[in-house]
């Protein structure tokens, strides 16, 4: 397929465009906020803080990959068919697996700036939790600083030169997250925190020679390749939801992903035992997705590591999920009727 | 002619089906249609007549369910062959959140337009369809004029050999509709090859040179305009103005040869001349409008390389919109 002709152009469209779906902001911003708020919502729960948190970031991960992947999807291909616009482009010398190839990269991408911003709030809401119970509000002011700034600064561009709001606040929350990310990471303490600490410890009776602050929490690292894993689920979801998009609306599609999203949760206990004895349960645990693969959280705990050759074996699974996948949808499309 | 046509379709059959693959409709019926090169033809027809099934078939949008169409000698499908077709829907379907700039760039780049030479020709277009003052104001919130404005300017950016336009003037005011008719006989005369869908029968009248009448799915009626609108047994003589005198004596003459005695009735404009020449003086009255401007050139990349012909010239100086 050659990049340079209609697929640049559609794919970057499809990126520029699905950000600017408000929903999308509201839905990422929610996500992102909540993963940030899990450190004090968890905060007294008795030396699980730590994993409390995790769990329940990479669930908010999953999940709102699933959530925002098939209101993107259908955006970029079943309301294009709809609104007449997938047919004003397939009248230009653009192939319909093109497109569909475009459209397909363009959700990926928008995808994957939410699973990166989703990993970063993860790992400073982790590094937050880790002191029990306290919140280390060193590592989640820059997030929520970040989050308020990308609104702020989106207002300001909109008024000023008319800009979407939604995807401009979208583009800079991304930006500024990493920004925050690295200034947790960076900066040791953030201002007054040295003093509040030195109280703290001269009311518990310490002795000490100078007031400081409490050492930094280092980063868990191997929280990336375990939400790596999870951003190859949601390629897998995306590829679902693309293939539902060509023929079914928001809520349909919805349904069938959330309903290959559960039963590909459960497909080990479901048919793992009988697909040992019956083909129909082979076939059936050969083609579901099994999320099992992509959920590395219990690994993480008690410092346990995701070795980066997993990733890649789970790599290659979804990717051969996906094509195949895709591949359906190419062939569906392809004799499609779009008026 | 000998030239290959533009386009060309026998028997063209189009059957709209349900779920389980039962015929639902039958919307196109053995059509036959042949356009060559140069000539702006009128698909005319009532409200699901069949001509949108038609263009979509020309297009590649649907498959046809029997007969035989080429588009530019090619199955309408094939890449190539859409390099050269500009197409202007009956909605205009664009990007909402894209501004006029925005949206012409991406259709360009479709078609592999970049740098300069790409800016340069939305420039033109923009200029000559009045929207170069929209700026970053989102197609979504713009008047249907205004969007089929744009939708026009997006058929056009890749300087097509065959041009659909599927109802261009609905939802222009009659000066728009005038313009966007003035650009039709100019693109005609570069050479292009024009098919018009509208169900608006004074626009087609004025620009088509051949026409297709379609009802149910069926040509009822085809062929050159002239012949078509021809009313047998009826002849029509025009004359300057005579004072009551003469319109007597003439009168008198004819029912002496004639043996019968023909009405006398003043000429009238039509509505549309009317329409043009009370909103043109109103203009140097009162300058500017609000929307579109009316400052724009018929695009220089449309325009005929050597352009000798004089009437060519006076629609140029009368386009724009």
């Amino acid at each position: 397929m050659k990049l340079g002709g209609s697929f640049l152009p559609l794919a970057k469209l499809t990126c520029v465009e699905i950000p600017r779906q408000p929903a999308l902001l509201l839905l990422s911003t929610t996500l992102i906020l909540f993963i940030g708020s899990l450190p004090f919502l968890i905060t007294h729960s008795l030396g699980e803080a730590g994993k409390l948190v995790r769990d329940s970031g990479m669930a908010m991960m999953f999940l709102g990959s699933l959530l925002l992947a098939v209101p993107a999807a259908c955006n970029a291909v079943s309301t294009e068919i709809r609104r007449g616009t997938a047919g004003a482009i397939l009248s230009k010398p653009v192939s319909r697996i093109r497109f569909l190839a475009a459209k397909f990269t363009g959700v990926s991408m928008v995808m994957l700036v939410f699973s990166a911003m989703a990993t970063m709030a993860i790992i400073m809401a982790d590094r937050a939790a880790a002191i029990e119970f306290q919140v280390g509000w060193r590592y989640l002011i820059p997030l929520y600083v970040a989050v308020i700034s990308a609104y702020l600064i989106a207002s300001l561009i909109n008024f000023s030169t008319r800009r979407p709001f939604a995807s401009t606040a979208f583009w800079c929350m991304a930006i500024l997250i990493f920004g925050a990310f690295v200034w947790t990471a960076v900066i040791r303490e953030l201002p007054g925190e040295v003093q509040a600490h030195a109280e703290i410890d001269g009311h518990q009776g310490h002795n000490h020679d100078a007031p400081h602050a409490p050492e930094p929490v280092p980063i868990k690292w191997a929280l990336i390749p375990a939400c790596a894993l999870l951003t190859l689920a949601a390629l897998m979801i995306q590829s679902l939801a693309l293939l539902c998009a060509l023929k079914l609306g928001v809520v349909p599609s919805l349904s069938v992903c959330s309903g290959f999203f559960l039963v590909g949760l459960m497909s080990d206990y479901l048919l793992a035992v009988r697909a040992e004895d019956a083909l129909w349960a082979k076939i059936v645990y050969w083609i579901l997705p099994n999320w099992q693969h992509f959920w590395m959280a219990d690994a993480l705990t008690g410092g346990g590591q995701v070795p980066w050759i997993y990733v890649a074996q789970a790599a290659v699974y979804a990717l051969a999920w996906t094509g195949g996948i895709l591949s359906i949808a190419f062939g569906i499309f392809d004799r499609m009727e779009v008026c | 002619m000998s030239e290959e046509p533009v386009v060309y379709t026998q028997n063209l059959q189009k059957i709209f089906k349900d779920f389980w693959r039962r015929p639902r409709a039958r919307a196109v019926d053995g059509i036959d249609l042949t356009l060559h090169k140069g000539e702006v033809y009128g698909l005319l027809g009532p409200n699901g007549s069949g001509k949108s099934t038609t263009i979509k078939v020309l297009l590649g949008l649907l498959h046809p369910d029997g007969g035989e169409v080429k588009v530019l000698g090619k199955p309408p499908r094939d890449v190539e062959v859409k390099k050269r077709v500009g197409y202007l829907p009956e909605e205009s379907y664009l990007y909402p959140y894209l501004d006029a700039r925005e949206t012409l760039r991406f259709y360009a780049a479709l078609f592999g337009l970049h740098g300069a030479a790409r800016e340069e020709r939305i420039d033109e277009l923009l200029e000559m369809v009045g929207l170069s003052h929209t700026g970053r104001r989102r197609v979504g919130e713009f008047s249907k004029g205004m969007a089929r404005r744009i939708g026009l300017a997006q058929a056009l950016i890749n300087d097509p050999d065959l041009v659909i336009l599927d109802e261009p003037t609905s939802g222009l005011d009659p000066l728009g509709t005038r313009q966007v008719k003035d650009i039709v006989s100019a693109l005609a005369k570069k050479g292009k090859t024009v098919l018009l869908s509208s169900h608006l029968l004074a626009d087609v009248e004025d620009v088509c040179e051949r026409i297709t009448i379609l009802y149910g799915g069926k040509v009822q009626a085809s062929g050159p305009i002239r012949e078509l609108l021809q009313v047998a047994n009826h002849l029509q003589i025009r004359i300057k103005d005579l004072d009551e005198n003469q319109r007597t004596r003439l009168l008198d003459t004819l029912e002496e040869q004639l043996g019968q005695r023909p009405t006398l009735e003043p000429s009238r404009k039509d509505l549309e001349s009317f329409f043009l020449e009370v909103v043109a003086q109103a203009r140097r009255e009162s300058g500017e409008g609000s929307g579109t401007r009316e400052e724009g050139q018929l695009a220089s990349f449309l325009m005929e390389s050597a352009v000798e012909d004089e009437s060519l010239k006076m629609v140029d100086r009368g386009t724009k919109l």
